[in-house]
């Protein structure tokens, strides 16, 4: 009989996802109701009537707004420009060697220690936090892109060559498409960097947006708003990650048809 | 040296002069206090070096980060492991990790410090769960990785599941664990900066904030610069372990 | 007519030199078809690469038709051992390509590939992608797609390599149909002496330590050549006697020997 409902349960894993989670959240539930944690932890129903009411309130709108809109400006000029230098890179080794050594100092950086100071000159402004998140965003898109152009089979270029094809097609219709898997597993890298820099630059300095509204509500001790924040912020991040993970598979859709092709 | 690598190595070199020089020609140009000249820099990198400051700060990060890169590491791997043999424990998981990851476990710092307050095993404990997921999607992928007949091969000589954990699923999963580390350095680094500007007066990322709010930009491009170098250090010394463990599978890229 | 006069090419590895190519001379009539034949690292590929201009000689010059070989062209037509189509691209797109990059409209350009589709036997299989066909289907959409450059030369660097025996004797027998009805002249690249004999006018045997051709051997099987060839028994005497050469290379004096496989 258990061997039965193992054979089940095993088709169908799902089962055991929900259920596991279901059991963790009501225990979390119950465990606030009971008051065993301190007052500031939220039960997850609380967390969700708090997220919805924010969400009437109309003040989550204007969060959710001034932060998307940070991220995804930065993430597409830092990762734009990376994957088109990162190719041009990956095909001309005078363009790879002159940023050789400049890519290899700044990379470690981790680029939010900039923001400060680069604050301090252009102001706590949009542009900076932009500036900060677009930096961030460039170099898994860059370092990406860069292999992805390097790991082409240089035959593929030379049927272009062998069919006097221009430059500028070879690298649009061969170089690109061919550089792609590697290219989208950057932009996907790129994506979650911006998403960590957008909540960094909002925490600190006075701005607006999610991580701004979370940090206020923490230090006035609205515990309520802080979870709601925590709550968009989180939603915001599987919704985008889950958005460019549709395209890269409608962009890659050949690659898995019949698997690798080898031949 | 042959000629290729000769003008390599110049156009490496022509290449961060462009960008130095760049910096400096703008900084003299600009004429303002806020852009500092490259020794300005220096200068204020010997006189942080030399009164020690740097380095209590610079021990303050490390010690924190790397506390929580540990923490991430042991409990990603053994986690990761279990849910690549496990299915069971594989469903549980799943949600969590598939929902957890993109999300910036950031936005989680001001309910971490509720409960451990602005000190530094608030700044450990971001450290961690930021670096869990990298770590123990990697740690899953290398322990799916064994080939089933390296497994059987196991079987068939009777070991028993600490030695093939030990000896079959370690080993294999053992480059993908330092690719882990190798994503979740950087990250170590940001988060742990960006926890000491809010923080307890700690750290480098404390000194950068601190410097900028007096205005000494200068200061503050050096300790980004000593934070850039220690994230090179520690990825240089990833790279140089992984090529002493995993000697059979030199030459790979990460 | 396709000419090579003291070509040799050398590559640097690390410290050494590697002589990939020493000194070929060789003359390739219109309309002929040539296979060369020898071991791994005699050089025969990086003649064909040459040859193609997709590689410079390091001494010596190749010639079409009186003009010097200074890079690729149309005019010569590569067919790569994997068939390198664009994976991403459907068969027919993948045969358009090539007329596209002419300027040739695409609705004409795609009418084109469908003729040149039928041609090679895929007439059915224009809207799949690479990744659904077979090795040999690969192989001839690949063909379809260099034809779609109407080129005058032919390069083929052991396109069926990696088939298994049966469709590489229907590939073979196929390719020789294709040929027979055009005026192509083909330089056909293999390790394989019964097909070098089948294909081949002329069989240009190398040898390695440094590549260097060290026979160009004519075949005297009747044309039009048909799978019955395969049966005429001086295959038997042709294969003995090339067999003889490749296991009994003399390697040059600054060679490692001759390493046969």
């Amino acid at each position: 009989m258990f061997g039965n409902l193992n054979s089940v349960l095993r088709e169908r894993p799902w089962i055991i996802s929900i259920g596991f989670a279901g059991v963790v959240l009501a225990l979390w539930q119950y465990a606030t109701i009971q008051s065993w944690f301190p007052d500031y932890i939220l039960g997850p129903i609380n967390i969700v009537a708090e997220f919805v009411a924010m969400f009437h309130r109309g003040e989550l709108g204007d969060q959710v707004g001034a932060s998307l809109r940070r991220a995804l400006t930065g993430f597409a000029i830092g990762s734009g420009i990376g994957v088109v230098l990162g190719l041009l890179a990956g095909v001309s080794r005078v363009f790879r060697d002159l940023f050789d050594l400049t890519q290899a100092f700044i990379h470690p950086i981790p680029k939010i220690a900039l923001f400060p100071a680069i604050a301090v000159l252009l102001g706590f402004t949009d542009q900076t936090r932009i500036f900060i998140i677009a930096l961030s965003a460039f170099f898994p898109a860059y370092l990406n892109a860069l292999n992805g152009a390097l790991g082409v089979d240089p035959r593929m270029i030379w049927v272009g060559q062998n069919a006097g094809a221009a430059r500028v097609r070879i690298f649009f219709q061969i170089l690109l498409p061919a550089s792609l898997p590697r290219t989208v597993v950057g932009l996907r890298i790129s994506l979650m960097v911006s998403f960590i820099m957008m909540v960094a630059t909002e925490v600190v300095g006075h701005s607006n947006g999610l991580g701004a509204g979370l940090m206020r509500a923490y230090e006035e001790g609205v515990y309520g708003e802080m979870y709601g924040g925590i709550l968009a912020v989180a939603i915001c991040g599987v919704l985008s990650n889950a958005a460019l993970a549709m395209i890269s598979r409608r962009l890659l859709a050949w690659q898995a048809i019949g698997g690798v092709q080898r031949g | 040296m042959d000629n290729i690598s000769r003008g390599s190595l110049f156009l490496k070199v022509l290449g961060i002069c462009v960008v130095l020089g760049s910096w400096q020609t703008f900084a003299i140009l600009s004429n303002n206090p806020l852009i500092p000249e490259l020794q300005t820099i220096c200068l204020k990198f010997l006189e942080l070096a030399r009164d020690g400051e740097l380095a209590a700060h610079a021990k303050s990060s490390l010690l924190n980060g790397f506390a929580g890169l540990s923490i991430a590491f042991v409990v990603a791997t053994m986690c990761g492991f279990l849910a690549a043999r496990s299915w069971v424990f594989d469903s549980m998981l799943h949600p969590l990790v598939s929902l957890g990851y993109p999300v910036p476990k950031l936005a989680l710092y001001p309910m971490v410090i509720l409960i451990l307050g602005l000190g530094g095993e608030s700044r450990t404990a971001q450290v961690a769960l930021e670096c869990f997921f990298p770590l123990f999607v990697q740690s899953y992928a290398g322990a799916k990785a064994v080939r089933p007949h390296m497994e059987w091969l196991a079987r068939n000589v009777d070991a028993g599941s600490w030695r093939l954990a030990k000896d079959v699923i370690l080993p294999t999963a053992l480059p993908f664990l330092f690719t882990g580390l190798r994503i979740a350095i950087p990250i170590m680094l940001i988060v742990t900066t960006v926890t000491e500007f809010i923080g307890d007066s700690h750290g480098l990322g404390f000194l950068i904030a601190r410097s900028s709010a007096y205005f000494d930009t200068a200061s503050a491009f050096a300790v980004v610069a000593v934070l850039g170098a220690l994230g090179l250090l520690a990825d240089r010394l990833v790279v140089y372990s992984r090529d002493r463990f995993v000697f059979w599978e030199k030459g790979t890229s990460l | 007519m396709i000419e090579l006069k003291g070509v040799a090419k050398t590559f640097q590895r690390g410290d050494h030199v590697v002589r990939a190519v020493t000194s070929v001379d060789l003359t390739i009539e219109g309309g002929e078809f040539v296979t060369v034949l020898g071991p791994s690292g005699c050089g025969k590929t990086t003649l064909l690469h040459m040859l193609g201009g997709f590689e410079t000689p390091t001494k010596g010059t190749v010639t079409i038709d009186g003009q010097v070989v200074t890079g690729p062209g149309r005019d010569r037509g590569m067919v790569f051992q994997d068939a390198t189509l664009f994976p991403w691209r459907t068969v027919s797109a993948n045969v358009a390509w090539p007329l596209e990059v002419n300027g040739v409209p695409k609705r004409a350009a795609r009418l084109q590939s469908a003729a040149l589709l039928e041609k090679v036997g895929l007439e059915k299989f224009g809207n799949a992608f690479p990744g659904e066909l077979s090795g040999g289907m690969r192989q001839r959409a690949a063909l379809a797609r260099t034809l779609a450059m109407e080129p005058s030369v032919l390069l083929m660097d052991e396109p069926f390599g990696a088939l298994d025996a049966q469709t590489r004797e229907i590939m073979q027998e196929e390719l020789m149909r294709l040929w027979q009805e055009s005026d192509l002249t083909v330089i056909f690249i293999t390790h394989d002496i019964s097909e070098a004999i089948f294909l081949g006018d002329r069989v240009i045997v190398m040898g390695v330590s440094p590549g260097r051709v060290i026979e160009d051997f004519k075949v005297e099987l009747d044309r039009p050549r048909t799978a019955e060839a395969r049966n005429d028994p001086r295959i038997l005497e042709y294969r003995s006697h090339l067999w003889g050469l490749l296991a009994h290379a003399p390697s040059s004096p600054s060679g490692n020997g001759s390493q046969i496989t």
